[in-house]
């Protein structure tokens, strides 16, 4: 019987996948905004259809947090908490260790971490106001569509190099969250589990990423099933 | 007309009059509506109607009662079209390609490309797109594309009576620009060459007898740090997710053979220690008893 510790919950799960989906048709859709040259290969009247696409997928992107906050105010409570909770020696040492690790993983060891490893929480901080910013910008060039509002040019470009700028962001870190979170790379391997599978993590994978975690999780037994 | 590469318009302000025959012939060719709401029609000050270019007047003169250096009174008549510019702001700061430069040298917007988000608008220092609300699109000056092509002048060329207005290969434009300059320079001490080297070098000539500002037109237009910021977010974008890439591949390739079990990592709740395949992972457990690792490891 091997020991399994619940990680991210149905509603969890659901969210980030909702979220993803949305985060991902508006990546690809903006992604032949932001280069022309991608969107002329899908033809010139792409555009007008796209554009309408990547405006509808962004009502989604934003509601869902919104509503999700709204029906689980202790998980925006408890990300924040883990995204700012302060760093020991072990977070300090994960992000010294991180670059080696990346090139040796079979040598280099990593030390315990908290339920977000400090690298994901620096990651995750850049990714959430990434997608704030983004989501903020994307409402203000929206705006005079449907409101009286008219905005100065300085304005309108400055929401614009803001929106860029985000989707600039997202666009680098996207990669990297998918290497990892996905299992594409081997120590991560069996990961992927946690949003595509059941949420649990074995107590091996467990106490391999997120020690600190792990052994509170196994010590209280509380969320531990064996299968 | 042979067949011109790098044409430019030449608007001569010392000989127009302001008669606005260009800007009816514009509308005419172009089949732009005038407003037809008398509200549309409030008295402005500036003598013009509308009181801008707009999305359904591509051409606009302006009128400015000016005083020179020298402090002779006058009218400074101002063309407010687009300028077509060599480094056009527009073009950079469209999304869709709709926006771009064709080998005669002229900035055109494609409306089955252009979807309205007014970049250009913002991004143009003369201010010069406009965004027409009855279709939902940005519009401005074509230079007759339609015409030039078919060895037509523009539109506005034709109809000039005083001959302000020309049209033909840009540097035999900038020549009959400064042979009037040395005409006029002697009772026009402000008199000067706009479009030289403004942005690239425009695609409008224009003999200026009392300076950009009289004309309306700003005295060193630049493309704004932001659209240059967006500009060059594109390359950096790539080039970052190239190096995410190259990494990723790195630390893939660098990891081959990696193994972990689903079993090898256990934990024994009563002495706090962690094991990987029996052995305590922590330098402090290092001699922790054998049997409390077989126990953890589940008595294997």
């Amino acid at each position: 019987m091997t020991k399994y510790i619940m990680r991210h919950d149905k509603f969890a799960r659901a969210n980030h996948w909702a979220f993803s989906v949305g985060g991902i048709i508006l990546s690809l859709t903006g992604i032949l905004l932001f280069y022309p040259g991608l969107g002329k290969i899908m033809g010139d009247s792409t555009f007008k259809t796209v554009t309408t696409i990547h405006h509808i997928i962004a009502i989604f992107f934003i509601g869902i947090p919104i509503i999700s906050w709204i029906i689980r105010p202790a998980n925006f409570k408890h990300t924040f908490h883990n995204l700012f909770m302060k760093w020991d020696d072990d977070d300090k040492k994960f992000m010294r260790l991180f670059f080696p690790y990346l090139l040796n993983a079979k040598k280099v060891h990593m030390p315990k971490q908290q339920f977000v490893k400090s690298g994901q929480r620096f990651s995750d901080i850049i990714m959430y106001l990434c997608i704030f910013g983004i989501s903020l910008s994307g409402v203000l060039l929206l705006l005079p569509n449907f409101t009286p509002i008219v905005w100065s040019s300085t304005l309108l470009q400055i929401w614009r190099a803001g929106h860029d700028l985000c989707f600039l962001g997202i666009f680098m870190m996207f990669p990297i969250h998918v290497f990892f979170g996905g299992g594409i790379f081997q120590p991560y391997h069996r990961l992927a589990r946690v949003m595509f599978g059941d949420g649990y993590v074995s107590e091996s994978d467990a106490l391999y990423h997120w020690g600190h975690w792990a052994e509170e999780e196994l010590t209280s037994g509380e969320n531990v099933v064996e299968k | 007309m042979a067949q011109l590469k790098d044409v430019a318009v030449y608007f001569d302000a010392s000989k127009c009059t302001a008669c606005k025959g260009c800007q009816v012939a514009c509308k005419q060719w172009n089949q732009l509506p005038s407003a037809l709401d008398d509200k549309d029609y409030e008295f402005d000050p500036s003598f013009t109607y509308p009181r801008n270019n707009t999305g359904d007047t591509w051409l606009h003169m302006n009128l400015e009662e000016t005083e020179d250096s020298k402090g002779n009174l006058g009218w400074a008549f101002g063309r407010v079209s687009c300028q077509h510019c060599t480094d056009a702001a527009c073009v950079d700061a469209c999304p869709t390609g709709a926006c771009h430069k064709t080998a005669e040298g002229a900035v055109v917007i494609d409306q089955d490309k252009c979807i309205g988000c007014k970049y250009c608008v913002a991004a143009c220092p003369f201010s010069v797109p406009k965004f027409r609300e009855r279709d939902g699109k940005t519009q401005k000056c074509t230079m007759c594309l339609d015409r030039i092509e078919n060895d037509r002048r523009p539109a506005c060329v034709t109809t000039c009576p005083t001959g302000a207005l020309q049209f033909g290969d840009r540097y035999d434009m900038i020549a009959l620009a400064k042979t009037r300059l040395n005409e006029i320079k002697p009772n026009r001490p402000d008199a000067m060459i706009y479009g030289l080297t403004e942005m690239g070098g425009l695609h409008v000539i224009q003999v200026l007898p009392y300076g950009p500002k009289a004309h309306h037109l700003p005295e060193n237009p630049e493309v704004s740090v932001l659209t240059l910021a967006s500009k060059f977010m594109k390359p950096i974008a790539g080039i970052g997710a190239l190096a995410v890439a190259a990494l990723s591949g790195i630390a893939f390739i660098g990891a081959r053979g990696y193994k972990r079990d689903v079993d090898d990592w256990k934990f024994d709740p009563e002495t706090g220690i962690t094991y990987d395949k029996g052995v305590p992972i922590d330098d402090e457990h290092k001699d922790a008893p054998a049997e409390a690792s077989q126990e953890a490891k589940g008595g294997e």
